[in-house]
């Protein structure tokens, strides 16, 4: 008697692996001082992998998690999400090895849309998939 | 696909609502040339303030002008006229003969109190020039002696 056996995937099945977002409070507001120096913020925390079938023995089963930064950038009434780059770039730099946002700029005009508030993200997935 | 999105806000301010620093510590402003009523514009060059981030704007404005010796001025800032090119300020003013020979600006030394307004946090601070207006008369240029006469 011979059978088939699907093996699957459960790291692109969320039913199974989820990526667990840092609390609010370990991913605090940011607040930055145009004209100051630069300032390099503290790490905010780590995404996580949750296995909802637990335990699971290989915690590394579905790789690493990837990490990629964003802020949401007004036009024309409404607002763009703009990749944030990984260095020196004006006015959000994001370094998604070790999680941390700096801030640098001249730019007054910041100020200009919603009194210089603006929504910034990350995304994570899994570096595999 | 398994993913997850965490969002917050960064709120950037104006640094200059309330500059790092803003002080009058190295300036000295320099006093103008001597005029002997001579109908020449006498400009005076302001020494800018030290303001941190030092993009934020000062704008500088006579605050008021006395005499030195303690007398009422007849010489008041609307006098002067404070002109700002390319980010230099200077203060300028003419002392034509008229105001002499009319008893209009007396000779005399006259302090000029610059004041300089961060213009966003709106502090301000003073320094001072002096002006000395001579007198053309004292001494006159040359005294001769007229025709005899029996």
């Amino acid at each position: 008697m011979t059978f088939n056996v699907e093996l699957r995937n459960p790291c692109i099945d969320t039913a199974y692996v989820n990526i667990v977002s840092p609390l609010a409070a370990d991913f605090p507001s940011l607040d930055h001082l145009i004209f100051d120096d630069g300032k390099t913020f503290a790490p905010h925390g780590p995404f996580t992998i949750a296995f909802s079938q637990a335990p699971v023995d290989n915690t590394d089963l579905c790789g690493s998690v990837q990490l990629e930064a964003f802020w949401m950038v007004p036009f024309e009434g409404s607002t763009i999400k703009t990749a944030v780059p990984a260095s020196n770039s004006d006015p959000l730099t994001y370094n998604p090895a070790t999680r941390q946002w700096s801030a640098d700029t001249d730019n007054i005009t910041l100020l200009e849309n919603n009194l210089g508030i603006y929504t910034i993200l990350v995304d994570a997935t899994l570096a595999s998939y | 696909m398994t993913t997850a999105t965490k969002s917050t806000t960064i709120d950037f301010n104006d640094a200059c609502l309330d500059p790092f620093d803003f002080n009058t510590d190295s300036v000295s402003q320099s006093d103008a040339t001597p005029n002997k009523y001579t109908g020449t514009e006498i400009s005076v060059p302001v020494s800018l303030y030290t303001i941190e981030p030092v993009q934020c704007a000062v704008s500088y404005s006579c605050q008021s002008v006395t005499r030195t010796d303690g007398q009422p001025s007849q010489v008041s800032c609307s006098d002067f006229i404070v002109d700002e090119t390319a980010g230099v300020w200077s203060f300028a003013i003419t002392a034509h003969s008229d105001k002499y020979t009319n008893q209009v600006w007396d000779p005399a030394v006259y302090s000029i109190t610059i004041a300089g307004t961060a213009v966003k946090s709106g502090e301000t601070l003073t320094s001072s020039f002096q002006l000395e207006l001579v007198d053309p008369c004292n001494p006159p240029v040359s005294v001769s002696v007229g025709t005899l006469e029996d």
